[in-house]
């Protein structure tokens, strides 16, 4: 398993859990639970400064330092190409050219769905600037394999809409999108606790990224902790292989010699 | 007396006088470690933000890492 590593835009990865550091209560607890979840890459989301906040001097890479994690900036909360990209570049100057983004752009505020259309001309734009670029994308086929194309750095499909918890709701278009693409996939999005997480690995994916789950869990290091634990129980079974599912019962003690025989 | 007239992260704000990003942000007593920042919708990379004067109207946006998904 040592030398099983997640290898995103030329680097390797011992671990295969992504997390966000939004919805926590505040930057410390943000810290101790990520570094519970064993996560190397964490994505930030790039905003103003509030002038006037008491806060303005807070910043999460004080606690999450870039030396110490592969910082992940989003393009949350962009609804069009041109504003994602405008994102982009604040998040390279921000993080002193790295090139690394998380591309989102969003149809609306409310079901928080890719915007493919959006999406593909954006990824077009920073690739050309020398970004490498992680899509949250739907799960269809179609724009995975279009995106792969472009030259993206991994395809993000959603598991659900980001931040309902409701686990892996089309296993089966995760599962061919891994079948079909060869690039990194990713589940991004809509899990809701660790089995789900076991179940992404276990489908195929190169990697989980998640954060509300833990976030808004009762207990974020303990379900940290699952997380991280859930990812390394798929990837084991995935690649130790499944037993084919049968419909009808097959003992796993020898029939022959049995006592009533 | 107000010489210069910006907006600062989309609010109206005055400046007593001419200056660099670099005094933006020692004005504003703000560490500039993680910042990026637009004027007029165009990033000014941080080597230039010592030589680079505020001019009058400029829209400037100071922005910064948080917590995200």
């Amino acid at each position: 398993m040592s030398k099983d590593k997640l290898k995103i835009a030329g680097k390797e990865y011992s671990s295969r859990l992504l997390v966000g550091t939004g919805k926590y209560s505040d930057e410390k607890n943000a810290s101790e639970a990520i570094k519970a979840s064993g996560a190397e890459i964490v994505t930030v989301a790039i905003r103003r400064v509030e002038i006037d906040s008491k806060l303005r001097d807070e910043c999460i890479l004080n606690y999450i330092p870039p030396k110490e994690f592969t910082i992940l900036p989003n393009t949350a909360g962009c609804f069009s190409a041109q504003e994602a990209i405008r994102v982009a570049r604040l998040g390279r100057e921000i993080l002193s050219n790295s090139n690394l983004i998380k591309l989102e752009v969003l149809s609306d505020p409310k079901s928080l769905l890719p915007l493919m259309d959006e999406t593909l001309i954006a990824t077009k734009e920073l690739i050309k600037e020398g970004f490498q670029v992680m899509v949250y994308c739907t799960d269809e086929i179609d724009y995975a394999l279009k995106l792969e194309d472009l030259g993206c750095s991994a395809v993000m499909p959603l598991a659900a809409p980001i931040g309902s918890g409701l686990g892996i709701v089309n296993p089966d278009a995760i599962a061919k999108i891994v079948e079909k693409i060869s690039c990194p996939v990713l589940v991004d999005a809509g899990i809701g606790t660790a089995s789900e997480v076991s179940l992404a690995m276990e489908l195929g994916c190169d990697a989980v990224l998640l954060n509300t789950a833990i976030a808004r869990a009762k207990n974020p290091i303990m379900m940290a902790e699952a997380m991280r634990d859930a990812a390394v129980a798929g990837r084991k079974a995935f690649l130790a292989g499944r037993i084919p599912k049968n419909n009808l019962g097959a003992p796993s003690s020898p029939v022959k010699g049995r006592v009533n025989s | 007396m107000s010489e210069l007239s910006i907006v600062l992260n989309g609010e109206p704000f005055e400046l007593s006088k001419r200056v660099s990003i670099v005094e933006l942000f020692e004005l504003l007593e703000l560490s500039s470690k993680f910042m990026a920042v637009e004027v007029n919708n165009e990033i000014i990379f941080r080597d230039s933000w010592e030589s680079f004067l505020i001019n009058q109207g400029d829209k400037i946006e100071l922005v910064r890492a948080i917590g995200g998904g």
